[in-house]
């Protein structure tokens, strides 16, 4: 059976500057795949270029087996494709129920989406409690919270999260963590995430890759990568 | 006659504030076209008024040449408005989404240039109005305008050919029949008499129900035309946040606006969201077209959407670009400042004074009255 998704020999960047320099990945259904690398090493470009954010320069995006570069970002969130992006990027001005309807945005069964906010509200009770304040006014974690909530009301088949930690305190990191598991364990959610935190990514997922500036260095089991003295030197800082 | 030379004291400013609302609402109709469109895309339309010009030309057309009733007229300016919206946006804006700024203003400014010749090379480069009252031609000789609708009535004189005669308000053609104003020997007043209509050729004038004054004082009047751009404006402002805050389309306007790129990745189809902003603006920039001549009459032109244009493109700015209320409040604003000035200083000044009213603003608020420093953009 083919991989749900399917990097190959992915090459992209802004302008004259080249970012990602070749780089393959396979997420296969069901799975958690980490995605690990310092600062600028070319993460996030690649979860733009699986959602049609950023083209591809060369090389191909392909899910279940059929190819998806070179299409429209709604194309990808028809597909089931849903990123959490970096930074939250909810929309400031409208409420909290608001990004949570933007988020299913192309589902027309209203008690549906009606059903999904209540689970959202009961996964995440403080979301339910600021309903009509702006998303904007809300705290760091909230935000968070809101975002993987929003990404989660299109019913994704593959869920990119791009550093859902970032800036949050431990216990809301961990909450998100459990959160993520949860989704893939109980609704089959597959999950790529990029992570600044390595060792609670390892922990949660089931394989890993390395990018070192655009280029996958390293792949395969979390719990392997975890114990390898690389890594551990590089990203676990032990 | 001007307005200052007519009326003094209360009455001059009673007409003045009408005037001011009239003039503030149809710069609220435009600007909203101008801020709805910089919202989302970042761009300063400058055709806009262009289409404001063609909502007026269109209606005035088809209200002359094959003589549409008003309203029909309006809702199709609304329609042609709205298709010319998409055009501009598919056909100038829309290629040029990822380049420089300067590249797609001076688009703008190129298209507004194409749809000015092309009016004029299509209506005349002369002024135009909807015509007040309906009148008849007379097409035969020797034809007679009779007492009542009937062949056998008496005769109160002679129709000549190629005579022109005003249609009598308030009476319907009955049987063939069409009554007209005739003024009989040794009277001063015309008096109803009746043509037979197939000898006539009719072309319509505004309907008596909207040349009525609302109020018909001595001193102040208040007519119906203006009451018309007023309801307009209420009822469009209303409808356009009602659309903006409570729908599936306006809440997609608002997301893009915020954010163009996580829209996308809600899977909102942002260039045809942003087709459907040009459009609406584009139909209530129609209607401000449309209503505004029929009130003023004699301004339909090539040249007529350049000043309301940019004194709307004003209003937006100074209301705050990309705040739909902030378009309603510099309309209302400048259309006060406008015709207060005109009214009490020198109407010759009047845009100029406009200017100076959003330079001020725009010194001490650069964002403009309701607009914050950052739009929430990456
Ligand atoms: N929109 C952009 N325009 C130009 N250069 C960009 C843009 N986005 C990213 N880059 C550059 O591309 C490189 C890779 O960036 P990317 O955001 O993919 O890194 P990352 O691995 O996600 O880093 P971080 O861990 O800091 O989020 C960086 O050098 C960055 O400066
Ligand atoms: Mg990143």
């Amino acid at each position: 059976m083919g991989a749900l998704l399917t990097l190959d020999g992915v090459e992209a960047g802004y302008g004259a500057m080249q970012v990602l320099k070749g780089v393959s990945i396979e997420v296969q259904e069901g799975e958690i795949v980490a995605l690990i690398g310092a600062n600028g090493a070319g993460k996030t470009t690649t979860l733009n270029v699986i959602s049609n954010v950023v083209p591809v320069r060369a090389g191909r995006v392909r899910w279940r087996e059929e190819l998806s570069s070179g299409g429209s970002i709604v194309d990808t969130v028809r597909r089931g494709i849903i990123h959490v992006p970096e930074g939250r990027r909810l929309f400031a001005d409208m409420t909290v129920l608001e990004n949570l309807e933007m988020g299913a945005f192309l589902r027309h069964d209203p008690p549906g989406v009606r059903s999904d906010i209540e689970r959202m509200f009961a996964l995440f009770p403080r979301l339910q409690e600021r309903q009509e304040q702006r998303a904007g006014s809300l705290s760091g974690g909230e935000q968070q919270m809101l975002a993987i909530a929003r990404g989660l009301m299109a019913h994704p088949r593959l869920l990119l999260l791009d550093e859902p930690s970032l800036g949050l305190a431990p216990i809301i990191s961990q909450q998100i963590f459990r959160t993520v598991r949860e989704l893939n364990q109980t609704q089959g959610v597959t999950v790529l995430i990029v992570e600044q935190n390595a060792h609670a990514a390892l922990g949660l997922a089931h394989r890993a890759y390395v990018m070192e500036t655009g280029c996958i260095t390293m792949s395969g089991p979390a719990a392997e990568l975890r114990d390898d003295p690389r890594v551990k030197a590089a990203y676990l800082g032990e | 006659m001007p307005l200052h030379l007519a009326e003094s004291g209360w009455s001059l400013f009673v007409l003045t504030l009408f005037n001011a609302l009239t003039e503030g609402s149809t710069f609220a109709l435009i600007a909203v076209g101008y801020t709805m469109v910089y919202g989302i895309v970042r761009l300063i339309n400058f055709a806009h008024g262009e289409v404001y010009m063609v909502g007026a030309v269109t209606a005035w057309w088809l209200f002359v040449t094959p003589q549409v009733p008003l309203w029909l007229a309006l809702l199709l300016a609304m329609g042609v408005c709205a298709a010319l919206g998409w055009s501009l946006d598919r056909l100038a804006y829309r290629p040029l989404r990822n380049s420089t700024r300067l590249a797609a203003l001076i688009t703008a400014i190129g298209m507004s240039l194409i749809l000015q010749t092309v009016v004029q090379l299509v209506i005349s480069p002369n002024f135009q109005s909807f015509p007040e009252t309906t009148r008849a031609t007379v097409k035969d000789a020797g034809i007679a305008a009779r007492a009542a609708p009937d062949p056998a009535a008496a005769e109160v004189g002679e129709l000549r050919i190629g005579a022109e005669v005003p249609v009598w308000p308030g009476e319907r053609p009955t049987d063939g029949w069409v009554p007209i104003g005739w003024t009989r020997a040794g009277e001063t007043e015309p008096a109803l008499a009746w043509a037979p209509g197939a000898s006539l050729e009719v072309k319509q004038g505004l309907p008596a129900a909207v040349n009525a004054d609302l109020l018909g004082g001595a001193r102040i009047k208040l007519p119906l035309k203006d009451v018309l751009i007023w309801i307009a404006a209420a009822v469009m402002m209303t409808g356009l946040h009602l659309l903006v805050q409570r729908t599936r389309l306006g809440k997609a306007m608002r997301a893009c606006a915020l954010d163009r790129t996580t829209a996308a990745l809600m899977g909102i189809d942002v260039n045809r969201v942003i087709a459907a902003t040009f459009m609406i603006g584009s139909a209530m920039a129609a209607v401000a077209g449309v209503l505004y001549s029929v009130k003023v009459g004699g301004n339909i032109s090539f040249r007529m959407g350049y000043y309301p244009g940019v004194i709307a493109f004003a209003a937006a700015v100074l209301g705050g670009i990309g705040d739909l209320k902030g378009a309603l409040l510099g309309g209302m604003l400048l259309g006060f400042a406008k015709a207060f000035f005109a009214t009490y200083v020198r109407s010759e000044y009047d845009f100029a004074f406009c200017f100076s009213v959003m330079i001020l603003v725009i010194i001490f608020r650069p964002y403009g009255l309701l607009g914050r420093p950052s739009a929430v953009r990456a």
